[in-house]
């Protein structure tokens, strides 16, 4: 029986990629999640929100620079 | 004569033919082999997002009511044509020198995070009940992504067994 390997599929290539996808969603959307319930809590909607969607956004930027810097060595 | 039934098989093969003609498909991204298996899983991702989203909207409207439902399937949208251009940008990186790659990349992230940031802003401002919605369509990403780890994860167990 001929044994049947399949081809070799580059996960790094496709785990850097997923890596750098998931940066900057995850950070606005943690952002996004801190300054609504911390709206709710002191009544200050919609400028906690505001705040925190910013760092979020800025820190998913960042991070995304970052690790767009290091994409070519994978 | 069409009480023939050699000749109805003929006609209808024809009618067939003619159709999958009409509907070939485009590949998704322009200028790489849609081939290999990379590709395949790459290409998938921005539409598992999409399903994944519409999937939870389904849900929502039952649940919540359409408006909500519209805002995650505005998210999953947004959240799969960040991917693909985030791909894009990606391909020209590792086809161009890394310098210049690099410079246009973040220029083009410099816009993309311009675009993000004002429709956040219109949501927050006009919306602001329903950017959770938003954001749970555009954090689809996340699960569609360990999904497609664990599936990778398990063949590479098979293939080593």
């Amino acid at each position: 029986m001929p044994n049947k390997k399949p081809s070799k599929i580059n996960y790094g290539k496709i785990a850097a990629i997923s890596s750098l996808g998931l940066m900057l969603p995850s950070s606005i959307a943690v952002g996004l999640f801190l300054g609504y319930y911390l709206d709710k809590l002191f009544g200050t909607r919609p400028w906690l929100l505001l705040v925190f969607f910013i760092l979020g956004a800025v820190s998913g930027f960042y991070s995304l620079i970052r690790g767009l810097s290091k994409f070519k060595d994978v | 004569m069409y009480n023939n039934k050699k000749g109805d098989r003929l006609l209808y093969v024809k009618k067939g033919d003619r159709h999958l003609k009409e509907e070939e498909p485009v590949p998704f991204f322009r200028g790489q082999s849609p081939f290999s298996e990379e590709e395949k899983i790459l290409r998938r991702i921005p539409l598992e997002i999409i399903v994944l989203s519409f999937v939870v909207a389904l849900g929502s409207i039952f649940l919540f009511n359409p408006l909500t439902a519209l805002f995650i399937l505005a998210g999953g949208a947004f959240s799969a044509l960040s991917f693909i251009w985030l791909k894009q940008a990606l391909t020209k990186f590792l086809l161009f020198g890394k310098k210049k790659a690099l410079r246009s990349a973040l220029a083009l992230y410099g816009i993309r995070l311009v675009l993000i940031i004002a429709i956040f802003f219109i949501i927050i401002f006009f919306f602001s009940r329903n950017i959770i919605a938003f954001v749970a369509g555009f954090s689809a990403i996340v699960p569609v992504l360990l999904a497609e780890a664990v599936v990778a994860l398990s063949r590479m167990k098979q293939w080593k067994s």
